[in-house]
């Protein structure tokens, strides 16, 4: 009985021997390690694409009175991965100055010529951090963000990455802004009167 | 008892356990060395620095598309799975067809050297009518014969940037014959293919592997490429010993480019020229056999408008051109000498209409006129120039219930052909967030797939031995059916999604689809005039196919990735017409893929791949395994070794002889290629 059984499986499959080794090799293939933790690649290229768009921005900024041996210090206020995002851009040059990566503190503020504050972060971010640094640019992907006090707040539409600036907040600080990023903005002009 | 029996049988191929040991050692090896290195793969090989603002507002945030516009993946209400341009890469496929073998749900069978049956959840077939393929918007499912004729579609695998493949019924968006699913190629834009690409390389199947590619920009924002490419392929191994005489060669040249008009507008043209040699040998069964060589041709052009509203809401406009034209080389040719022509125009407009609901809709004209010069021993058309009209409209309306929760999404595709008339094709989809990383998600839909010209104008001689009934042999004239009516199929799905950690993703989904109207040969009647026996398509043909999906997608390591699938198929016919493709395809389909990267220089793949027997067509379950070592040297040089279905020296995957193709067999294929970036 046992032999014809195993016949007529042979006869099933006409190469016998590639099934069990097979079974022996795809179990293989499983063998891996049990490692865990960092993010999917959906969300790594996301985060650097972001990362990218706060990059850009800076090049269409004029500060005022910045040194041209300065460095444009980029503050960041994320997980650690993003950091390690934005750190990739440590070195690369804006207009002749150095981009310089820190993670953010509110007594490094007054040194940072770009702050980006990310949604994850938005529980222990207060407007009243930034409100008095005339020479920032601030830049968040928080919901609502440009309404609050933020002067670019980034967004999703259909996949892709938009931005909103706040008008205001731009005429109010000491910033000047390339019309060339204006047009690629949806713009906010502050509470209707 | 049984297994030391068995075992015995297994022993006398010492070669094997060869194999299995390089394999262990390999892995082993691999996994060893991949713990402590922790060099990280890029899965995003764009430098942001690099790109200019515009640029980056044009790349999507997460790269899917299920329905017609970019969707993050766990938002679908469908069953996807993409295939990145990485995936491709590392799976060492050298066509689309057999990257696809990865795919869960979709049965891939090389029947000869260049002749592939592809299809989605059953009815497999050279002619598998249920799908609809897409590549950059412009449809290579040919109304011809209701299939898609792989063989003269060769996109360079360098610049594709995914493969979306939707199961299930696309039906209420993609149109007709998108019923079982939906295979969508999509190019990567000219703006991500600056730089010159040279890909050089052979084997002993695909003898001759080359393509290059010089992409530029045209100003900051637009950007332009071309590409040709050349293959020759060698024969299979004969089912029965013997030559197969089925080799193939071909060249693909095409462009792009993708130019920014304004901030809010971009502007896509495109083409491509194929043309090819075949060899193959055909056996009508009442004739001789003869090899015969056939040349193709296959071009297109297309143009797209994409505008982007204040508002967000989105405007396309789409127009393409395609020839495909086949010649045989003999006075008179066992298959037809002709061509077709294809003119189609697709508008479609999305705004959200409310806060919470997003509204899709879409009109589209299709022409397609053809002519047959010549008539076959085998094959004629009546009348022998025809213009077959197709116009379509959809509409469909996406409806947040409860935001962040529970979304449904109603919708329908309108269609007029000139075989069928009016078709009606509603579908209702309906996804819950019902926690964190949770997506549930269900559909009921109804598609139809409309007649080919063949079945309402073809005239075919062909003998018992190509159908199921080969132990009775007896010529045969097929007859075209007299009313044509369009195949139906209600679909019931159902699927979960579960992202347990950042690092491990799940995927399940589950059908029924119901078949009626089939179109099926079991119209027998003898003609005493002609003393021939004539077969009619009657669509009488029901059937019905449950089957269960799992995908997984485990990167334990930055530095290792698996991911596995299992697709379970369950197909019955109520009624079986002599010549059925309604059971071939594998109840069984397993998918192992593993890739590793070794330090900064090496990446190891390695594929295993479990089909079970297609019982129709008695041919057996067979395992692949295929395996890719690539070494890169420089940061702009990769050298790699493939090989493909190592585990035997050859083996069958289908043998469908419905028109005359004879099936070979796959064999074993090592190839070694250099890609250079410059």
């Amino acid at each position: 009985m046992a032999n014809s059984d195993c016949n007529s499986k042979g006869h099933a499959i006409p190469r016998p021997v590639s099934r069990q080794s097979g079974i022996i090799g795809l179990l293989l293939l499983l063998v891996g390690a049990f490692f865990s933790s960092s993010a999917n690649s959906d969300e790594l290229r996301s985060k650097k694409i972001t990362a990218g768009f706060v990059f850009n921005f800076a090049k269409f900024i004029e500060w005022p009175d910045l040194p041209p041996a300065a460095p444009i210090q980029l503050c960041v206020y994320a997980d650690r991965e993003m950091l390690n995002i934005f750190a990739e851009l440590s070195g690369h040059r804006i207009a002749g100055h150095e981009v310089k990566i820190v993670a953010f503190s509110t007594k490094e503020l007054n040194n940072c010529q770009v702050l980006y504050i990310d949604r994850s972060r938005q529980n222990i971010f207060q407007c009243a951090d930034i409100k008095h640094h005339a020479r920032l640019l601030s830049v968040s992907n928080i919901d609502n963000f440009v309404r609050q006090c933020g002067m670019i707040g980034l967004f999703e539409v259909d996949n892709k990455l938009r931005f909103t600036i706040n008008l205001d907040a731009v005429k109010r600080s000491e910033l000047k802004m390339s019309s060339h990023l204006l047009r690629l903005a949806h713009i906010w002009r502050g509470k209707k009167q | 008892m049984s297994g030391p029996t068995c075992s015995a049988v297994h022993e006398n191929r010492p070669g094997w356990q060869l194999l299995i040991a390089i394999v262990e050692t390999w892995l082993l090896a691999a996994i060893i060395t991949s713990i402590p290195c922790i060099a990280l793969a890029d899965d995003l090989d764009i430098d942001v620095t690099n790109l200019s603002l515009q640029e980056l507002m044009s790349l999507d945030l997460v790269v899917t598309s299920p329905a017609k516009k970019a969707q993050k993946l766990s938002d679908a209400a469908s069953a996807v799975y993409v295939l990145t341009n990485e995936d491709i890469r590392r799976s060492g496929a050298t066509t689309i067809q057999d990257a696809l073998r990865l795919v869960p749900g979709v049965q891939v069978a090389r029947i000869s050297a260049h002749k592939w049956a592809v299809s989605i959840r059953g009815f497999n077939s050279q002619f598998a009518s249920k799908i609809q393929v897409l590549i950059d918007g412009r449809s290579i499912y040919s109304q011809l014969n209701a299939g898609v004729a792989w063989d003269i579609h060769n996109p360079m695998l360098e610049d594709i940037d995914r493969i979306e493949v939707i199961r299930g019924p696309g039906a209420s968006l993609w149109g007709a014959n998108a019923v079982n699913g939906v295979i969508n190629i999509i190019t990567r834009n000219a703006n991500a293919t600056e730089g010159n690409l040279l890909v050089a390389g052979g084997g002993n199947e695909d003898r001759v592997l080359t393509a290059f590619r010089h992409g530029g920009k045209i100003d900051e924002h637009s950007a332009y490429r071309v590409y040709g490419r050349y293959f020759d392929r060698a024969q299979g191994a004969s089912l029965n010993g013997g030559e197969t005489h089925d080799g193939s060669r071909g060249v693909q040249t095409g462009f792009r480019t993708d130019l920014q008009l304004s901030p809010r507008d971009q502007m896509t043209i495109q083409g491509d020229y194929f043309q090819g040699q075949e060899q193959e040998l055909l056996d009508p069964g009442f004739l001789r056999p003869q090899e015969i060589h056939t040349r193709a041709w296959q071009y297109n052009v297309l143009g797209r408008w994409q505008h982007v509203g204040q508002a967000g809401d989105e405007l396309s406009l789409q127009f393409y051109y395609n020839r495909e034209q086949w010649q045989n080389d003999r006075d008179t040719p066992l298959l037809l000498n002709y061509h077709i022509d294809t003119l189609d125009l697709d508008f479609q407009h999305r705004f959200a209409m409310t806060g919470s609901q997003e509204l899709t809709w879409g009109m589209g004209y299709k022409l397609v006129m053809d002519n047959y010069s010549d008539t076959s021993p085998i094959i004629s058309l009546d009348p022998k120039q025809r213009n077959i009209q197709l116009f379509s409209a959809f509409l469909q309306d996406e409806i947040t219930l409860a935001p962040g929760f529970w979304r449904v999404i109603v919708g329908s595709k309108f269609q007029h052909n000139d075989y069928t008339g009016f078709e009606f094709q509603p579908t209702i989809r309906s996804i819950w967030n019902w926690a964190d990383r949770h997506v549930l998600w269900t559909a009921v839909s109804r598609a139809t797939r409309t007649p080919s010209r063949v079945e309402s104008d073809a005239t075919v001689q062909f003998s018992s031995t190509q159908t199921s009934l080969r132990s009775t042999p007896a010529q045969f004239t097929f007859v075209n059916a007299e009313t044509l009516r369009s195949e139906r199929m209600l679909a019931y799905e159902l699927g979960y999604r579960f992202q347990a950690s950042s690092r491990l993703d799940f995927d399940l989904a589950a059908f029924y689809n119901a078949y009626d109207r089939l179109n099926n040969l079991d119209d027998i009647r003898f003609d005493p005039a002609t003393k021939q026996l004539l077969i009619g398509t009657t669509y009488s043909g029901e059937a019905s196919a449950w089957g269960v999906e799992l995908a997984m997608d485990w990167r334990p390591l930055d530095s290792v990735s698996i991911k596995a699938n299992y697709s379970y198929l369950n197909t019955r016919s109520s009624v079986l017409g002599i010549v059925s493709n309604q059971d071939t395809a594998p109840k069984h389909k397993a998918v192992l893929s593993t890739a590793y990267q070794l330090g900064r220089q090496w990446e190891l793949d390695l594929t295993g791949r479990y089909v079970s027997r297609i019982e129709l067509l008695a041919v057996g379950a067979y395992f692949g395994l295929d395996a890719r070592l690539a070494w890169k040297p420089l940061d702009n040089l990769e050298i790699s070794l493939v090989g493909q279905n190592l585990l035997d020296s050859s083996h069958p995957e289908f043998d469908e002889r419905t028109f005359e193709t004879i099936p070979t067999e796959i064999e074993r294929s090592l190839y070694g290629k250099f890609r250079l970036q410059f």
